[in-house]
């Protein structure tokens, strides 16, 4: 196989609050021969977003620009970075007079935004780029008797004509790499709905009570665990649902694990790497690294 | 050692002054580190519960954090490795600011207390102390060249030269150029010669003396005012014979003192007009005085920081940077207020950086808001700009890396937390909370009332996008209830003040009704979890989570400057009366 390079992007969360999703993201990819390069990237702009458009396109612009410089495509296993990144490119491509003031600011420090480069995701480059076959090739012990629920999360699908991650309705790729772990991905009715990540410093209320229905919805449909595969999502079904959700008797706590977690565990990678022991809530059904 | 120290009872009594102020004003500094409050203010622990939480931290020492704390106290602070870790040019420069003052402090002008009790022998004016006072000198005056230099170069938000920069350079280069300069004074004065004469040499035989004098005016470049002598190689040599015998035991070769030397060189044209003056005695003043004044003024200028950063770096050393404690964060976040020296290191490497130049808030880059912390806890009024202030706050996305590169080891982080609690304290909490104030009509009320705050901003409305306001954009809605009805947020709305405001097909004929103002401050606006759910069901292709977004910025755009503290009566009374007007119109 090719040898693949992409210019990591992990955004603003992993290294202080997610880190197990950084080792397990390095050490699954590693055996497919990815390289991940670090560049000092700025926020996605996604934050900023509600305030101020043209900082969220500049910051996005910004990240293109370094990775466009070294010639690299972007990985990022977080979906609203990859998302807002995707955006952020729509906008440049399909705005002139935005992307011309974008440019001139970017021009100061020797920068540029061609859109010359893709932003890809972690499951877009294992499920295309290393490919199913190589994947299936890969696992050393199946995790047999797992039921997981993939969480699609929101701004890696919708808007579907913008970011190109898959069919917005009827998405597969989640579930595909899923079975190729020998875990069996359930069918569940809000597996497309949003976390309430997004909302979490907003509107605790709502946060909370999206989290709970998808939480709900998954176990009514048979999941022994959740699943992301974005930093976002994870810190909210994981630590905010441990945090917030331990003392309420409406729901029994669903552990959620990242997807690049639950890979490496079929792969047979050690816990060091792995860091399931970080995750706050548990799944005892889960193997031991 | 009274004389020999200083040499002046002026200069004797001045050291002992600038050393009370400098003992008195460190002891003051250091107190205040129990007293200011950074931070939340409601349920502020007291001083002593503060000191004994920091107790109680030092005694964490007794652990394996111990190999961290020498770690730092060996190798981080002599060696700098904070600094080196920001760039290789800032490190040299000051990597010979630290050490080469250091050295002289201690070999130089501490020699009767220092040098003298570790090396029997020493004599200022033999090698290798005369070269080693040459090459410390050079490397502090390096340093402060380069930091000249940096501080040009990269002038702007990112390195900014203020004050306490400028003093501290200039006292710098006042007491090493002086240092020099006397040196050098020294050597080419010939009363200073003859002084040595008078106490040191005896010569044996006529001749000797002019003799030396050739030697000295060509090896050290003593100006002599008169010569009764012809330089001749006989002479130099019976001259070199002689200071072998008299003075070479206590004076080292010229060139070891390679700057003070070709500067005496330099000097020597005007020597005379300068031993009249009594440059070598002025100079000698001026060296020592600022020094003192250094000294005087260390707790209340940039020098503190060889105290603070120390200090910061060993308590960052052994502290968790994410689980603060709640009391020992308080004195903690106050002695870091102190250690920042405004390197601009956080600013350079922040992430919300590219939003700073785009919205041009200063108090968006770290380093400004640190001082914000600083101006916060020490003023009881609400400063002027209080609301930039917020701004600046709440744009952060609590990433860490601004604790991670700062060289000083200030955690950051913990600062931005707590004083994101302050303002909320004070009524300035982040956009999505003070949006709550008003109602979406109250909202509506009082962008009439305060036209003039937002009639600007509305001038560069649709600068790149105009969704909100180009009815070809929302038009095509047919009123289908599908964003509605796909939109997770109503679906979740239990609070019955919550669940009857308005939801996305209403705002889509809000905008079509002309009534922006209306949408902007509505829940369903800032409530948005933009899913996209809406705008990817629309059957009409309309871009309804795009549409929201904008309302929001919009929404801020002219909330922003409105003053929240009216009562909410007088709002919508006064909205009730300009609408009248309007009517009456």
């Amino acid at each position: 196989m090719k040898a693949m390079k992409f210019a990591f992007f992990k955004g603003c969360k992993i290294p202080y609050y997610l880190e197990q999703y950084e080792t397990s993201t390095r050490a699954v990819l590693k055996p497919f021969g990815v390289r991940l390069v670090d560049l000092e990237f700025n926020c996605c702009g996604y934050p900023n977003r509600d305030i101020h458009f043209e900082s969220f396109v500049f910051s996005a612009a910004r990240n293109l620009a370094i990775a466009e410089k070294k010639r690299l495509d972007i990985l990022t296993p977080c979906k609203c970075c990859y998302g807002t990144l995707k955006y952020a490119q729509h906008f440049l491509k399909e705005n002139e007079h935005l992307r011309g003031d974008i440019n001139k600011e970017l021009a100061r420090e020797g920068l540029a935004w061609r859109g010359k480069i893709a932003v890809k995701h972690i499951l877009t480059v294992l499920c295309d780029d290393i490919g199913l076959p190589a994947i299936y090739a890969s696992i050393r012990s199946p995790l047999g008797n797992l039921s997981i629920a993939p969480h699609y999360g929101c701004h890696a699908l919708r808007p579907s004509d913008i970011v190109h991650f898959d069919d917005p309705l009827a998405p597969s790729i989640f579930e595909d790499l899923i079975s190729a772990t020998g875990a069996k991905p359930v069918e569940w009715p809000r597996r497309l709905d949003c976390c309430g990540n997004p909302l979490w410093v907003k509107n605790r209320g709502i946060s909370l009570s999206l989290m709970r229905a998808k939480i709900t919805d998954a176990a009514e449909s048979g999941a022994d665990c959740l699943c992301t595969a974005c930093t976002y999502c994870q810190i909210q079904f994981d630590a905010i649902q441990n945090a917030e959700m331990s003392e309420d008797s409406r729901i029994t706590p669903m552990p959620s694990v990242l997807y690049t977690q639950l890979l490496g565990l079929s792969m047979g990678l050690p816990e060091r790497v792995l860091g399931m022991k970080r995750n706050h809530i548990q799944c005892d059904k889960m193997p031991r690294a | 050692m009274t004389t020999a120290l200083l040499g002046s009872k002026f200069l004797y009594a001045c050291l002992y002054i600038a050393l009370f102020a400098c003992v008195c004003g460190t002891i003051f500094r250091m107190a205040r580190w129990f007293f200011i409050t950074t931070g939340p203010v409601a349920g502020a622990p007291s001083p002593v519960r503060r000191g004994l939480a920091v107790l109680k931290g030092a005694a964490s020492l007794l652990s394996l954090k111990i190999f961290g704390f020498l770690h730092a106290l060996l190798v981080g602070i002599p060696f700098q490795t904070g600094i080196l870790r920001t760039g290789f040019s800032r490190w040299a420069m000051h990597i010979c600011i630290f050490w080469g003052f250091i050295l002289l402090l201690l070999m130089h002008a501490l020699d009767e207390l220092v040098t003298k009790k570790i090396f029997s022998d020493y004599f200022s004016t033999l090698d290798p102390y005369q070269f080693l006072r040459n090459l410390f000198g050079v490397m502090v005056l390096a340093g402060v060249c380069m930091a000249v230099y940096r501080r040009i170069r990269h002038r702007g938000p990112m390195l900014e030269t203020r004050r306490a920069d400028r003093f501290a350079i200039a006292l710098l280069s006042v007491i090493i150029i002086t240092g020099f300069a006397m040196e050098s004074a020294k050597m080419i004065s010939e009363s200073v010669f003859n002084r040595m004469m008078n106490d040191f040499f005896a010569g044996e035989s006529a001749g000797d003396e002019e003799a030396l004098k050739a030697y000295w005016s060509e090896e050290y470049g003593t100006s002599f005012r008169t010569r009764h002598y012809t330089v001749n190689p006989t002479l130099l040599a019976r001259g070199r014979a002689v200071n072998e015998q008299s003075c070479a035991s206590c004076h080292s070769p010229a060139r070891s003192a390679f700057v003070s030397r070709p500067l005496a060189k330099l000097m020597r044209p005007s020597a005379a007009r300068l031993e009249e003056a009594g440059a070598d005695n002025i100079l000698y003043y001026i060296h020592v005085l600022a020094c003192l004044l250094g000294l005087a003024m260390l707790p209340f200028t940039k020098f503190f920081h060889v105290i603070s950063d120390p200090i910061a770096i060993l308590v960052s050393s052994i502290t968790d940077k994410k689980n603060t404690g709640r009391f020992a964060a308080l004195p903690r976040r106050a002695m870091e207020l102190d250690a920042c020296t405004s390197c601009g290191t956080c600013s350079r490497h922040c992430s919300v950086e590219p939003v700073y130049r785009m919205m041009g808030n200063r108090h968006i880059l770290p380093m400004e808001k640190l001082r914000d912390v600083r101006a916060l806890s020490a003023k009881k009024e609400v400063p002027e700009d209080i609301r930039s202030i917020s701004e600046g706050a709440f744009i952060c996305t609590s990433c860490f890396r601004c604790t991670e590169v700062c060289p000083a080891g200030i955690n950051l982080q913990d600062q931005w937390n707590a004083s994101r609690e302050l303002l909320s304290e004070k009524g300035h909490p982040s956009p999505h909370e003070w949006i709550k104030d008003f109602r979406a009509s109250e909202w509506s009320d009082l962008m009439l009332k305060h036209e003039s705050s937002w009639k600007e901003i509305d001038t560069i409305k649709g600068k790149y996008y105009n969704l909100t306001d180009d009815s070809d954009v929302f038009a095509p809605c047919i009123q289908c209830q599908t964003c509605t009805n796909v939109c997770p947020v109503v679906a979740a709305r239990t609070d019955p003040e919550e669940a009857v405001d308005i939801t996305p097909q209403k705002i889509m004929n809000l905008l079509r009704l002309g009534l922006n103002n209306l949408a902007m401050g509505s829940r369903m606006v800032w409530d948005c979890t933009t899913c996209y759910q809406c705008q990817e069901h629309c059957p009409q292709g309309i871009r309804v989570t795009e549409i929201i977004y904008e309302l929001k910025n919009r929404a801020y755009d002219h909330f922003k400057n409105i003053d929240r503290t009216l009562r909410q009566a007088d709002v919508h009374e006064d909205g009730e009366k300009s609408r009248q007007t309007e009517e009456r119109k």
